[in-house]
C-alpha cells in the first residue's frame, strides 16, 4: 500500500484530513485538525501498521525570532554585508503553532508527516500518550519549550528548562529575563 | 528539571535519589527512585541539568555557525552529529556532496562509532566493577583520536563535515596510519570478549537483566543498538541509506531478548561491522573514480540562504536514530531547527523498565542504554 492509498482510505473516516500546503521534503505531509490528531494516529497505528513514532515537535509561525534580550548576541559574521537586512519571513505573521508528527511503518517502510495547527492564544492538541509511549517525553519537551498543552497527558510537566524559568523559550516572542545564572 | 508532585510513600517504601552527581550516570541525570526492600516500585528520570537551549541558539546564527553548536550535542561522536545536521541543511538547500566527500563522511563516522562504542565498553566495565577493560578501550580510542587530530586538528569537537562536503582531504600518510589501526584493532575485539563480554561475573550481572521486549522498544521509540538488541531489525543505514551506505557490504547485528548484555554485545559486534565499512572506504578512496581534492560541492555560498521550506534528515548515529528537522524562511538563519535526539528518547524508557528491577541493577540498565547527557538535554 502506498502513502497515497493510505491517505484516500484514511480520508473516508476523517474528511478534514488534507494534503498540507507546506510539505516536508520527501515526506508525504498531511494536515490534520488539532482535535482529531489522536484518532488519526490510532487509526494509522491499528489499520496501517504505523508502529514507530519518529518525532514530535512544533513550529511557531508568528515570525522571525527577536534576538533582543539574549545574554550573548551571535558573533557578527565577517562575510555578512552590514546593510543586509534579514529576508522577510515567508510565512511570518501567522498566529499559530503547528505541531509536527513524523510516523514510520517499519514493515512497509512508509514515512509520513502529520501537522496540526493550533491557536497561539490557547494552544492545545490531544496527547498521543498511550498510543505511542514515545510521545511521553517529546510532548513534555514541546510543552516545556512552546507551552502547548497536550490534553490527556498524565504527567505534563516541564522537562528541560529549570523550574524557575518563566515563559517558553522556543516561542518567537520569548524575551529572556536575566537571572542569577547569566 | 521540573518540580515534581510529592512522592507518597507506602509502608515499607523508601525514597532514593540516584544522581545527579553519581559517577555511574555518566553525566548529570537524576533518577528519583521509590524502593520496597530491594525492588524498585517507581522510577522517575529527571533530565535538563545540561540544557543549553541549542535549538533556540540556532535561530540567531547562520547555517555554518550552527555547526559549532552541533558538535557539542553528543560529544562522544561529534562526526555523526555534524553529518546529520549537514544532511538536513543540504536537503533544505538542494546541495549534493561529491562522491569522495560522502565516502570520507562514512569513513569518519564509522571510526567515530568505534570510538564511541569503545567508551561504552570501557565505562560499562567500570560500572560493573571491572576496571581493566577501561584501559584497553581508551588505548584504542586514543588511536582514533590521533587519527582525527591528524585529519581535523581537533580531538573531540571536529566540525569536519561541512555543508556541501568535508573540510579537508586526507593528509599524507593518513591512509596508511588508518589501515594500521584497523589491522591492530580487529584482533582486539576477540580480546574484549575474553576480558569482559564472556566474563562469568559480568554475564551474571547483565544477561537477563533489564529486558525490553520488541513491542515495548518500538512503542517507546527506542533506536540504535537499544532497539536492535530487542530483535527489531531497523537501522537507518539499511532502511534509508544516505551517503552511499547502500554500496557497502555490512551486516546489522541483532540481539535476542533485549537484555543489558544483548545491548552491550550488539555494540561490540557493531564495531566489527564498522571496521569492515572503514576498510571498504579506504579501498574506495584509493581508486581514481574518487579523485583526491573533490571534497566540496561547487557553489556553496558562505552565507547559505535555502529557499523557504522544510526538510528532515536522519542518520544512524552511535546512539541511535539522530534526526534534524529544519525549517527555512529563506533567511540566513534556520527559522526552526529541531533535534530528534536518540539519547533523550532512550532515557524515557527507564521509567518503565526499571520498575520491578533490583536497586543494584539500576547502574547496569542505565549503562547499557548508552546515553550521553549532552544530547539528552541539548
Amino acid at each position: 500500500m502506498t502513502a497515497e492509498e493510505i491517505f484516500t482510505k484514511l480520508q473516508a473516516g476523517f474528511p478534514a484530513l488534507a494534503k498540507a500546503e507546506a510539505q516536508v521534503k520527501e515526506y508525504p505531509t498531511w494536515s490534520v485538525p488539532a482535535g482529531s490528531v489522536r484518532k488519526v494516529c490510532e487509526a494509522l497505528r491499528s489499520e496501517f501498521s504505523f508502529d514507530y513514532l519518529d518525532m514530535i515537535t512544533a513550529v511557531d509561525w508568528s515570525g522571525p525570532v527577536n534576538p533582543a534580550g539574549y545574554p550573548a548576541a551571535p558573533n557578527p559574521s565577517p562575510y555578512a554585508k552590514p546593510a543586509a537586512a534579514p529576508a522577510p519571513a515567508a510565512a511570518a505573521g501567522k498566529d499559530i503553532f503547528e505541531v509536527i508528527y513524523l510516523l514510520t511503518s517499519l514493515s512497509s517502510g512508509i514515512k509520513i508527516c502529520l501537522r496540526a495547527a493550533t491557536d497561539r492564544k490557547d494552544p492545545s492538541v490531544p496527547s498521543l500518550y498511550g498510543v505511542f509511549m514515545a510521545a511521553d517525553w517529546q510532548e513534555r519537551e514541546t510543552f516545556d519549550l512552546f507551552g502547548i498543552r497536550f490534553e490527556g497527558h498524565p504527567d505534563l510537566r516541564k522537562i528541560l528548562t529549570p523550574e524557575t524559568l518563566v515563559g517558553n523559550p522556543l516561542r518567537k516572542d520569548y524575551v529572556h529575563i536575566p537571572d542569577n545564572f547569566d | 528539571m521540573a518540580e515534581q508532585a510529592p512522592t507518597i510513600l507506602n509502608d515499607g517504601q523508601m525514597f532514593l535519589n540516584f544522581g545527579p552527581q553519581h559517577p555511574s550516570t555518566h553525566g548529570v541525570l537524576r533518577i528519583a527512585i521509590t524502593i520496597e526492600g530491594e525492588v524498585i516500585a517507581k522510577a522517575v528520570p529527571d533530565v535538563g541539568f545540561l540544557h543549553r537551549g541549542i535549538e533556540k541558539l540556532y535561530e540567531t546564527r547562520t547555517y555554518p555557525q550552527c555547526l559549532i553548536l552541533t558538535d557539542r550535542l553528543d560529544y562522544l561522536s561529534g562526526m555523526t552529529n555534524d553529518l546529520a545536521y549537514c544532511l538536513a541543511a543540504e536537503k533544505l538547500a538542494g546541495i549534493q556532496a561529491p562522491a569522495r566527500a560522502q565516502t570520507l563522511r562514512v569513513l569518519v563516522c564509522e571510526l567515530n562509532r568505534i570510538a564511541s562504542h569503545l567508551v561504552l565498553f570501557g565505562t560499562y566495565g567500570v560500572d560493573m566493577g571491572a576496571f581493566t577493560p577501561f584501559l584497553y578501550a581508551f588505548r584504542e580510542r586514543e588511536m582514533i583520536m590521533d587519527l582525527f587530530e591528524m585529519l581535523t586538528g581537533a580531538r573531540l569537537i571536529y566540525s569536519y563535515i561541512r555543508i556541501g562536503g568535508v573540510n579537508a582531504d586526507l593528509p599524507e600518510g593518513w591512509t596508511a596510519k588508518c589501515g594500521e589501526f584497523l589491522n591492530f584493532f580487529k584482533p582486539r575485539l576477540k580480546d574484549y570478549d575474553g576480558l569482559l563480554s564472556f566474563n562469568p561475573i559480568f554475564k551474571l550481572r547483565t544477561s537477563g537483566v533489564g529486558c525490553i521486549p520488541p513491542a515495548t522498544a518500538l512503542n517507546w521509540g527506542l533506536s540504535g543498538a537499544n532497539l536492535r538488541a530487542s530483535g527489531v531489525n531497523y537501522d537507518v543505514r539499511k532502511a534509508e541509506p544516505y551517503c552511499g551506505y547502500e554500496k557497502f557490504d555490512f551486516e546489522i547485528p541483532l540481539g535476542r531478548d533485549g537484555s543489558c548484555w544483548d545491548r552491550y554485545y550488539c555494540r561490540m559486534r557493531e564495531m566489527a561491522q564498522s571496521v569492515r565499512i572503514a576498510e571498504q572506504c579506504l579501498e574506495a578512496l584509493a581508486k581514481p573514480e574518487l579523485p583526491a581534492g573533490d571534497i566540496m560541492a561547487k557553489g556553496v555560498p558562505k552565507i547559505l540562504k535555502p529557499a523557504a521550506g522544510e526538510a528532515y534528515a536522519h542518520i544512524e548515529a552511535a546512539r541511535g536514530d539522530l534526526g534534524f528537522y529544519a525549517v527555512s524562511d529563506a533567511g540566513t538563519a534556520p527559522y526552526r531547527m529541531h533535534i530528534k535526539a536518540p539519547s533523550f528518547i532512550n532515557t524515557a524508557v527507564l521509567q518503565e523498565i526499571l520498575v520491578g528491577c533490583k536497586i543494584a541493577d539500576v547502574v547496569a540498565i542505565l549503562g547499557s542504554l548508552d546515553i550521553v547527557l549532552g544530547e539528552v538535554d541539548r
